[in-house]
């Protein structure tokens, strides 16, 4: 995955499988310590197994497949970052993956579009209820994806609008975030 | 061109000599060079090799899940003892070779072998 956004795409199909009904997508930027962290959590069925397990690339719960790819990928991806993957239970009830990853390494991968990312993921559930907290140092902003996209009038609610709609709430909060840290 | 006079050609190091007997046989004609996994999963050509210097257990994952015949290391890179048994089990051939994925590339195609076409 070249994009850190295309892993955050995997964990959110994990939750949405994992029948959660909440998903909290947290990216936090601190350039004084120079770390990434990402977390993904869901209020889902949680693990059946140990984190180990979860993260070998070869577990899979998934009929008909002989490789479970997600997990294993990001952890890959985090600690060729100089970073590391802890999967732990989430306060809402179900999984919650943290990376933290060197945010200056020079083998990190860019975000990538998250606005398209989550935008993507509100359009394909819409049953399901996203939250987005984005911080560059100090600064902070809550984007609650799934409201955004309710707030839209009913007869313009189609996919196209509300990708749109989500990606400009997302992108103009990650700018003003870069901005004014 | 069968797997076995690839790695005479180039004289491969065998790290599952394990699978010689059943694997040995198998037909290349196609190939992919990349370190980057969502490359290899969106590119590499089933039952092609595969050229890389990553030498972590989700290679081996991901070149199962995309039906390759084999994987050569470059540059002298050797996967852990616990990642040559986990590609046993799954019956995929590792190799590999002191010379660099580019040496190596280039001796595969003369040899005949391609790569994916645009
Ligand atoms: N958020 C989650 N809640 C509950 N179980 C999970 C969650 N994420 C992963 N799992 C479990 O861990 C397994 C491995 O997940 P992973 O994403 O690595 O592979 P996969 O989803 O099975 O396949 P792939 O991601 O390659 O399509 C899943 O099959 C599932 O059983
Ligand atoms: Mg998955």
């Amino acid at each position: 995955m070249r994009d850190l956004s295309l892993h955050i795409l995997d964990l959110a199909e994990n939750s949405v499988r994992a029948g959660a009904s909440l998903l909290v997508v947290s990216i936090e930027e601190d350039p004084v310590q120079d770390r990434l962290t990402i977390v993904v959590e869901d209020n889902g069925s949680g693990l059946a197994v140990t984190p180990e397990s979860a993260t070998d690339p070869f577990y899979t719960t998934k009929k008909g497949k002989r490789v479970g790819l997600g997990l294993a990928l990001f952890k890959g991806t985090v600690e060729q970052a100089g970073g590391r993957l802890v999967i732990d239970r989430s306060e809402h009830g179900g999984v919650a993956v943290k990376a933290e990853m060197q945010l200056r390494h020079i083998d990190r991968n860019p975000l990538g579009d998250l606005a398209a990312t989550l935008s993507s993921v509100v359009c394909t559930n819409p049953g399901l209820d996203i939250c987005c907290r984005l911080s560059v140092g100090e600064v902070k902003r809550v984007i609650q994806v799934s409201q955004v996209a309710r707030q839209l009038p009913e007869n313009a609610r189609h996919s196209l609008a509300v990708a749109r709609r989500v990606s400009e709430e997302i992108n103009a909060a990650l700018t003003e975030l870069r901005a004014t840290a | 061109m069968k797997l076995s006079e690839i790695t005479r050609a180039l004289e491969l190091v065998n790290l599952t000599p394990e699978l010689e007997a059943t694997t040995s046989e198998r037909e290349i004609t196609l190939g992919h060079v990349s370190d980057l996994l969502s490359d290899v999963l969106g590119y590499a050509p089933a039952g092609g090799v595969l050229v890389t210097i990553q030498v972590h257990l989700n290679v081996i994952a991901v070149a199962v899940h995309s039906d390759l015949a084999a994987v050569i290391f470059a540059s002298d890179r050797v996967p852990e003892e616990t990642v040559l048994e986990r590609s046993i089990q799954e019956g995929l051939p590792l190799y590999s070779s002191n010379r660099s994925a580019f040496e190596i590339v280039g001796r595969l195609y003369e040899m005949g072998l391609r790569g994916r076409e645009e």
